[in-house]
């Protein structure tokens, strides 16, 4: 029998240890969640893959959607058939969605419909930095934001129950240190799942009469400004007549606490924590607005509650005698990045003129210098053995041997790091997913015009199914010229080897057919290639070739994940570096395997002036001995 | 020597970076950084050694001439029209093989023969185009395989690339063909002070080519193909004024092209250029004025004479006074190139400026009578 998961116990009382991603799965499951579905990107990855643990296809459907756009439909489409089911996504992934949501605000929903958004403040593993609470205010959704462990708990099923009260989607908003931070969750019960999906004949969910349908949101809206203020997560701690009220939300609510119980300060200035940020609960912030004149506001990650703060002042007459607004317009606190306690810290300190020593500026050059002894050093790059470098070594030398000055339109993913030294600085564009696809079709047509160098798009195989696709037939369509490479490690690797399409196996462990790309690719009838990257000469020679074609030249690397291929099948080979030939930094090579290549697998021994393997992280792919100028760097099958 | 800071940038930034390199291949073959590809040196990684070989082996990095023409002749370098030399004759193969296609009188490919035959030199390096796309070094073994590489490409062809590399693998004496700026570049290689240098004390012989300038292999190549298609012409000629124009051999006969549709597949690394006589060759080699079946030939050292001595004594081919006339005209053209290469090169930044010469030489080269034309 399957060894239940921890967080599938129905245990009421349980306290574990919860990310707060878990807690918000945990929440879901408490509140009867039918269908979830998400695609992968950090900080929210954790939630689906929690829940897939609990998956079940008769009670609970649990599935990686290609994008976030169709993982929000098909959360509606559950809806729709009146199901609880919810949908996850980063902020980037909202954008992909968000055409949807423009319109499912409006056509409203059936089964309560959550749509959790993790952002991810100073951008640690995003191409971006967003907020997007401003993007529920816009849809006229009411957003809720989790500022805790058992907050994150609590919050799913009040969302599940709100959403079926107004009909429409509710947005539950994370970061970071929450949704990748740990907390004691005290779980409440598991519900008894029943009820057969059923769409209400008769019913409809279409936009339409779109003005009646928008008067109904800011109606909804309306109301909510009234009910959010008994919502059980709008609290407020401190005296009654505090000098000054910190007015806060997310993670925001525990650096202020934290601030607070540093400075000794309790007594003299009060919290006031928001878990519905929008709407603003009409009474309760204006019983907040009236203890104070002074207020700072403490959030991630821009002025949201900041300035709405200001116009919910601004639309009250009888608040606004001598009330400041302090924050992030008011450079009280970084205008941008996430928060750390020492931001509260310090704007208290400025705001109270106390005397507290914060941290000197220099303090996280400081911590990262020091802490930098007790880690191996490592730039930010490829895994050793990943496929990626032997793609972006033969894309590099492809392009320097055509000479015409090549440009590679990058796209999200491991190999994004291609535009960093390990992946030789190949790439020169980065934005969206697939629109490394999008901009070489727009690059594409530039021939005509007198455009002579040539175009590469590289876009990883998952990146292909959510976005590459419709700019593939879109440079078909329009008759674009470029290469398009598409580096299939056979996984999401970057967000954690979350399945997809063309790996054959769901999220709820379910065999498939994997979808392959080349059919996909040679239905549109473009010239495809599939290769294996590790054979470096016939890569190089592939690129050259296709560079000189016309029109659009799919190439697919196909090799496996090293983090992958090593779990399944450890090591191809064993690499050994024969010092005797070895010449190391000697002229005619320069440490070219370290220096150049740079697998972390390959270690420079400055001792004996030679490179040597790192058997201990080597994972045996081989491709260094086809690198090594003076053939000192052998394989032996292992 | 001036002292070396970062080799790989100055080649690849203000050598090939500034237009200043003429295509020679000292610097390949003999690292990751630098390789050849489709007749141009590729470099898609940096190198950051401060003393590499390929600046060391450069005959457009900094070059004392004096120092050269020291160690070869124990006298420093003048700046004279031809450079230093012993003799200075005509000859000719007496009986071209119908397979070939040499040069004028045959003797470059005659002398590489006798070279092979008579050693002590057990490998040559000579340029060869046929059945490739772009002209390359190929080093031969036998007397046999010299032949195959007869008639003049015009270009530098990298060729000293697989100099390079045949090195690397067999520490032999080599004969090596090779334009002016070859020939310079393989004494430099002889005497750099380098520990990974394949060629210290190597004791080859220098066939040097007469030049007025180089094609850019690549450009040159794509030029043909664009005039003859697939067919690769045996060898080329630029016959003397007032001719003006460039003369391809092909099996379909011959092909002109004007010289203004040459001028622009030039190396222009070449007009900074002081040498049109291979002046640093044991012997050097070229056409003689007027008379299309014989070759100039300059033989400067005792390597170059022993050689000859014997290509004569072996009976391969008949030789005679270089005319008076012709003479000058050479020593003319050869001292107008020097000049046009002074003058170039001051309109350049100093890296660029190869050749670290005597102020007496300079004095002697500005000094040059100017009068007449020239083709380029």
């Amino acid at each position: 029998m399957k060894h239940a998961h921890p967080i599938t116990l129905n245990e009421p009382g349980r306290v574990e240890l919860l990310m707060g991603n878990e807690a918000i799965a945990r929440g879901a499951l408490e509140a009867g969640v039918r269908v979830a579905a998400a695609y992968p990107g950090n900080p929210s990855s954790e939630i689906i893959e929690t829940l897939a643990k609990a998956a079940d296809p008769a009670r609970l459907h649990v599935q990686w959607s290609v994008n976030e756009k169709v993982a929000l439909e098909v959360a509606a489409g559950a809806s729709f058939f009146g199901l609880r089911a919810l949908a996850a996504m980063k902020q980037n992934g909202l954008n992909v969605a968000y055409d949807f949501l423009t319109n499912l605000n409006l056509s409203g929903t059936g089964g309560g419909l959550v749509l959790i958004v993790c952002d991810d403040p100073g951008g640690i593993s995003s191409s971006n930095e967003q907020d997007t609470r401003y993007m529920a205010r816009l849809t006229d959704i009411p957003l809720l934001e989790v500022a805790g462990f058992e907050d994150a708990r609590d919050m799913i099923p009040y969302a599940f129950d709100l959403s079926e009260a107004i009909g429409s989607v509710v947005m539950v908003r994370s970061v970071t240190r929450i949704s990748h931070g740990r907390g004691p969750v005290r779980y409440g019960p598991l519900p008894e799942i029943s009820g057969t999906p059923r769409f209400v004949p008769g019913t409809t969910f279409v936009p339409f009469p779109i003005l009646t349908k928008h008067q109904k949101r800011h109606d909804a809206i309306k109301r909510l400004e009234r009910d959010f203020s008994d919502a059980p997560f709008n609290t407020y701690t401190g005296p009654d007549t505090p000098d000054l009220i910190i007015v806060t939300s997310g993670i925001g609510y525990l650096f202020s606490q934290e601030s607070l119980d540093l400075l000794n300060l309790n007594g003299r200035v009060g919290i006031a924590r928001l878990g519905t940020t929008w709407p603003l609960p009409e009474k309760w912030l204006s019983d907040i607005l009236a203890k104070s004149q002074r207020f700072l506001v403490v959030e991630e990650i821009d002025p949201f509650l900041e300035g709405n703060l200001n116009e919910f002042i601004g639309r009250h007459p009888s608040l606004q005698r001598g009330k400041r607004v302090f924050g992030r317009q008011t450079g009280h606190i970084p205008d941008v990045g996430g928060l750390t306690p020492e931001h509260p810290l310090a704007a208290l300190k400025t705001l109270l003129d106390i005397p507290y020593k914060t941290r000197p500026d220099s303090y996280e050059t400081l911590v990262e210098s020091e802490s930098a002894g007790l880690v191996i050093e490592r730039a930010l790059g490829f895994c050793p053995g990943c496929p990626h470098r032997a793609s972006f070594w033969s894309i590099k030398n492809a392009l320097a041997k055509d000479g015409r000055g090549g440009v590679v339109t990058g796209d999200i993913g491991c190999y994004a790091m291609s535009m960093w030294p390990s992946g030789y600085q190949v790439a020169k564009t980065l934005q969206a997913m697939g629109s490394g696809a999008g901009v070489a079709a727009g690059m594409g047509v530039l021939g005509p015009m007198g455009k002579t160098q040539p175009v590469v798009a590289v876009c990883g195989d998952s990146t292909f199914f959510h976005a590459a696709i419709p700019a593939l037939i879109n440079a078909r369509f329009n008759a674009s010229n470029f290469v398009m490479i598409i580096v299939d490690n056979s996984a999401t690797a970057m967000t954690g080897f979350q399945p997809h399409p063309g790996t054959g196996m769901t999220c709820m462990g379910q065999p498939v057919d994997p979808v392959e790309i080349s059919d996909i690719c040679h239905s549109l009838g473009v010239d495809v290639t599939i290769l294996d990257p590790f054979n470096l000469e016939e890569t190089e020679e592939t690129i050259l070739a296709a560079l000189r074609e016309k029109g659009i030249q799919v190439l697919i690397f196909k090799h496996m994940c090293a983090l992958i291929e090593f779990k399944k099948a450890g090591r191809h080979y064993v690499m050994r570096v024969d010092s005797k030939k070895c010449i190391g930094e000697a002229c005619g090579c320069d440490r070219y395997c370290t220096r150049v290549f740079r697998c972390p697998g390959l270690i420079w021994d400055p001792i004996s002036g030679k490179a040597r393997i790192d058997e201990a992280i080597c994972t045996g792919c081989g491709v260094c001995a086809d690198i090594c100028p003076e053939n000192a760097i052998t394989r032996e099958e292992a | 020597m001036e002292k070396q800071t970062a080799s790989f940038e100055t080649i690849t930034g203000n050598i090939i970076g500034n237009e200043g390199c003429v295509r020679c291949g000292a610097c390949v073959g003999l690292c990751p950084y630098l390789t050849l590809y489709n007749g141009t040196i590729v470099f898609p990684d940096k190198c950051d050694l401060p003393e590499g070989r390929c600046f060391g082996f450069c005959p457009k990095a900094p070059t004392d001439f004096d120092e050269i023409s020291r160690e070869l002749w124990h006298a420093p370098y003048t700046g004279s029209p031809l450079g230093t030399y012993s003799d200075i004759l005509i000859a000719k193969r007496v009986k071209i093989p119908a397979s070939a296609t040499p040069q004028y009188g045959g003797i470059v490919t005659a002398l590489v023969e006798q070279a092979l035959l008579s050693g002590p030199y057990k490998a040559a390096l000579v340029t060869q185009w046929k059945e490739r796309s772009f002209p390359g070094g190929v080093v031969i073994e036998t007397p046999e395989d010299a032949l195959k590489s007869a008639g003049s490409h015009y270009a530098g062809a990298y060729s000293l690339a697989a100099f390079n590399q045949y090195r690397q693998r067999h520490a032999v004496p080599m004969a090596v063909v090779g334009l002016p700026c070859q020939t310079l570049a393989v004494r430099k290689m002889a005497r750099l002070n380098h520990p990974r240098n394949p060629h210290t004390g190597s004791d080859n012989l220098v066939i040097g080519l007469f030049c007025t300038w180089a094609l850019s292999p690549r450009l040159f190549s794509h030029k043909l193909s664009e005039w003859f298609g697939a067919e690769k012409p045996g060898r080329f000629d630029i016959p003397p004024p007032p001719a003006n124009r460039f003369e391809a051999f092909l099996k379909s006969g011959k092909k002109e092209i004007p010289l203004d549709e040459i001028r622009p597949l030039l190396n222009p690394g070449c007009r900074t250029c002081l040498d049109m006589t291979s002046e640093f060759a044991d012997i050097s080699v070229g056409a003689v004025e007027g008379m299309p079946q014989w070759n100039t030939v300059i033989i400067r050292t005792e390597k170059g004479r022993t050689l000859f001595q014997r290509l004569s004594d072996s009976g391969m081919i008949e030789t005679g006074d270089l005319p008076s006339e012709s003479l000058s005209h050479l020593a003319f053209a050869a001292g107008q190139k020097k000049k046009r290469a002074l003058a170039a090169a001051g309109e350049e930044p100093r890296e660029n400026s190869a050749a670290i010469l005597s102020e007496q030489a300079r004095k002697t080269i500005l000094q040059n009578e100017e009068t007449g034309d020239n083709p380029l």
